[in-house]
């Protein structure tokens, strides 16, 4: 079962959306401050982390930075979660995966969230087939 | 040093007083040693009264005291004549002073004839009196002869009162115009002069002729010397003349000639009164008649100035008499009303105003009558010219009373405004043109901030209809049972009614800010600053924390939307200062006599050389913005008769605003 991280402090969209990924399948964690999300990261290991861009104190490039720039968790999806316009732009701007806008209907989550894993599969595939034509394969990187 | 000199202008009075008095008496007193027919001090003393004031009058009586107390009589009799000739001169002076215009005697035909009969016949009176009764009491003049030495007394001293005071002053005070007559006229007149004592006095020529009245050749002298070299003329001709006469007579020689020298002398000097007189009401005459042009010169260039200052005046000038009638008016008038002069002479005030406000005109024209004072009229009221083809346009007008030879008149400056009046609603409509771009700026941040906030409630409203349709999916497979799901709709379905609720309260709040309100109205300042904080809060949320302490103040009739506009105006500088993170803190307290908002943040504070530019328009230390946030909230504020102002220090930034309970004025709210 897919983990998602779902990083929101709206109370009501944090609990109607939970319930929709529950209902997709996924194991939903939630998390409503920004400062803990790197720390829920290590914890629950995610695969996907769903990310609101307007939060209390949240630098969301910085976050990012963070994120990308953690060994650990720093390959994980990361998909925004914004109802400002333009989501992709600014997904691709500070290095998230993708965005959904908010408001959204089922079909476009399930679709993001599966076209996003599936990139993330054939990317890294393409990597690995890559750093094997080098010679620099790490084993146990996938 | 006033005193000294005093002293020493009495002691060289009184030394030429008496060199002057005693020469004359040792001449001339043949009668009686203390009574002379020819007595100069008279003139004399009364002629340095008036010069140089009543201070010398010791010098009179010091002086007449030594010449006559070395002639004859005793210290007694010499004190009582002393006393005579100072009360005398004294009497003069004052007389001359009070009613002849002093020493500007001279200079009208009437105070010369004043100046002969105070000076020359009263004064008199009062020293031949008090010197012969004192004569008469010490016995050295027998009473039968008192009324033979009185007479030569009181004619010795008319005659030197009205030939040496009217010499001295004229020569000896400040003012005297140019005479007419040039040097060479001068040198004739005296050759003239001459020629006429060496036929009249010269036995020789006068005992070749027959006895014609020789003397009255001098007359014709005296009057030209007199309209041709004014006082100085006349008193300096008759002064040689009767220096020549009393020496001739005297000698015994021509037409004054008697058995007696006294009777001889008397009627010289009776003569010389009357050529002294005489020339000098011509020289007045004369000078009446250059001072008469003078002013007339004058009066015309005053006029001169006057039209200029009118004809070039910016305003049209219009005067008119007390009845409304034009009188005159400059070229500026021609041009503003388009009427030619000669039919703007022909008008009345009113004829220049549109018909619809002559009524009206009628009682401000009496009201400045009643009280003339120069004020601009209708003070408040829109003023309107009527031109010649019928168009109508603004002015300003000031109204001054004149005076004129003519009576009152009043001069009205009128100023045609129509430029001035169109550029100030350009200005109006480029300001409210600011104010509107300055709020769509403002609404534009706010629209994106909203659109935000919005969304969010929309997202779980989506959701919850999705998960609506599954839990019936799922009922309708019968995967779950009927009572649970409709247990799990009805809260789905509450929720989504929060979450409209929450979107419309949003849309309304930014509604408010939009509305162009126009009108004040009384609205809760509480609502007002609370509704604009959580406004700025969406727009910001996540970013700006904004701190809310706001006290119930009451009613202020406001513009909801400008009063919005403001604060978040102000939010948006503090976020900004703080680089949009951090705590703003938004207060609302009563004040006395209304309210004070206050924004405060904890930025780094305004630069000392930024203050006194920060509200000016466009003015700005942002890389965006238009630099108007401030002007225009300042005016906005000001609109509603409030106040806006700031402390700023290196910790933070507070602004207040005050808003009167009672506005000064909403009018100009834009």
């Amino acid at each position: 079962m897919k983990r998602i991280l779902l990083v929101d402090d709206d109370r009501e969209i944090v609990a109607s959306t939970a319930e929709l990924l529950q209902a997709f399948g996924y194991e939903v964690t939630v998390c409503a401050d920004a400062d803990r999300v790197l720390e829920m990261m290590h914890s629950k290991r995610p695969d996907i982390v769903l990310h609101d861009v307007r939060m209390p104190g949240l630098d969301l490039r910085a976050q990012l930075c963070a994120i990308r720039d953690d060994p650990e968790v720093g390959q994980t999806l990361v998909v925004l979660f914004t109802a400002v316009l333009s989501a992709k732009e600014l997904a691709e701007e500070v290095g998230a995966d993708d965005a959904i806008e908010k408001p959204f209907d089922s079909e476009t989550l399930r679709t993001v969230l599966r076209d996003c894993e599936a990139r993330r599969r054939h990317s890294t595939k393409l990597r690995i087939e890559r750093a094997a034509q080098k010679g620099i394969v790490r084993i146990g990187e996938e | 040093m006033r005193y000294a000199r005093s002293a020493v202008a009495n002691g060289v009075l009184s030394a030429a007083y008496a060199f002057v008095a005693f020469g004359s008496l040792r001449l001339f007193a043949t009668l009686n040693a203390s009574s002379s027919p020819v007595w100069p001090p008279t003139g004399l003393a009364i002629a340095v009264l008036l010069l140089w004031g009543p201070e010398l009058l010791p010098g009179v009586f010091v002086g007449a005291f030594a010449a006559n107390w070395l002639t004859a009589g005793t210290p007694a009799t010499s004190a009582a004549i002393a006393t005579g000739n100072a009360l005398e001169a004294l009497t003069g002076f004052v007389l001359v002073r009070r009613l002849a215009n002093g020493v500007q005697a001279f200079d009208r035909a009437r105070t010369v004839g004043v100046f002969a009969l105070t000076a020359g016949l009263v004064a008199p009176l009062v020293s031949a009196t008090i010197g012969v009764t004192s004569l008469g009491a010490a016995g050295l003049v027998p009473w039968p002869s008192y009324g033979d030495v009185w007479k030569t007394w009181w004619l010795g001293d008319a005659s030197g009162a009205l030939i040496i005071a009217p010499l001295l002053i004229s020569f000896l005070r400040s003012s005297d115009p140019a005479p007419a007559g040039g040097p060479r006229e001068l040198l004739a007149l005296g050759t003239a002069i001459s020629a006429a004592c060496l036929a009249v006095f010269s036995p020789a020529v006068y005992s070749a002729i027959p006895p014609i009245p020789l003397g009255f050749t001098i007359v014709p002298l005296i009057v030209w010397a007199g309209l041709r070299f004014g006082s100085r003329g006349a008193t300096g001709a008759t002064f040689l003349f009767s220096i020549v006469a009393v020496w001739g007579t005297r000698g015994g020689s021509g037409p004054f000639n008697s058995a007696d020298v006294n009777t001889a002398l008397l009627s010289l000097q009776f003569s010389i009164m009357v050529l002294s007189t005489t020339g000098l009401a011509v020289g007045a005459l004369v000078r009446e008649r250059l001072d008469a042009e003078e002013e007339a010169r004058k009066a015309k260039a005053a006029e001169r100035r006057f039209q200029t200052m009118v004809e070039s005046a910016p305003d049209a000038v219009v005067i008119a008499d007390t009845q409304g009638r034009i009188v005159q008016v400059n070229s500026q008038t021609e041009a503003t009303f388009g009427y030619s002069r000669g039919e703007l002479l022909h008008f009345r005030v009113e004829d220049l105003i549109p018909q619809r406000f002559r009524d009206q005109h009628k009682p401000y024209w009496s009201e400045f009558h009643a009280a003339q004072s120069q004020r601009p009229m209708g003070l408040g009221l829109e003023l309107f010219g009527r031109r010649k083809d019928g168009t109508e346009f603004p002015v300003e007008i000031s109204l001054s009373p004149l005076q004129t030879d003519a009576g009152i008149m009043v001069s009205s400056s009128i100023r045609d405004i129509s430029e001035r009046r169109a550029r100030e609603a350009e200005l109006d409509a480029s300001r409210h043109q600011i104010a509107v771009s300055e709020k769509l700026a403002a609404l534009g941040t706010m629209v994106s901030g909203v659109g935000h906030e919005v969304r969010t409630p929309l997202t779980y409203i989506n959701t919850n209809l999705e998960l609506i349709r599954t839990q019936i999916e799922k009922t309708a497979k019968g995967e779950t049972a009927l009572a649970q799901a409709t247990e799990a709709i009805a809260r789905l379905v509450s929720k989504s009614k929060e979450g409209v609720e929450r979107a419309d309260r949003i849309v309304r709040q930014l509604r408010q800010f939009a509305t162009a309100q126009v009108k004040a109205e009384p609205s809760a300042l509480l609502d007002v600053v609370g509704n604009a904080a959580e406004l700025f809060r969406s727009v910001h949320k996540g970013e700006v924390v904004v701190n809310v302490d706001l006290r119930p103040v009451g009613d202020f009739k406001v513009d909801r939307g400008q009063v919005q506009q403001v604060i978040i105006n102000l939010l948006n500088n503090g976020a900004e200062s703080m680089g949009n993170k951090g705590t703003l803190k938004i207060r609302l307290r009563p004040t006395a006599s209304g309210a004070e908002i206050e924004v405060e943040d904890n930025g780094p504070g305004i630069p000392k050389e930024v203050q006194s530019r920060l509200f000016d328009p466009f003015f700005t230390t942002k890389t965006e913005g238009t630099g108007l946030g401030l002007s225009v909230s300042r005016r906005i504020i000001e609109a509603h008769g409030g106040t806006i102002r700031f402390t700023t220090n290196p910790t933070g930034t507070v602004f207040t605003v005050f808003l009167p309970k009672e506005p000064v004025s909403q009018e100009s709210i834009p």
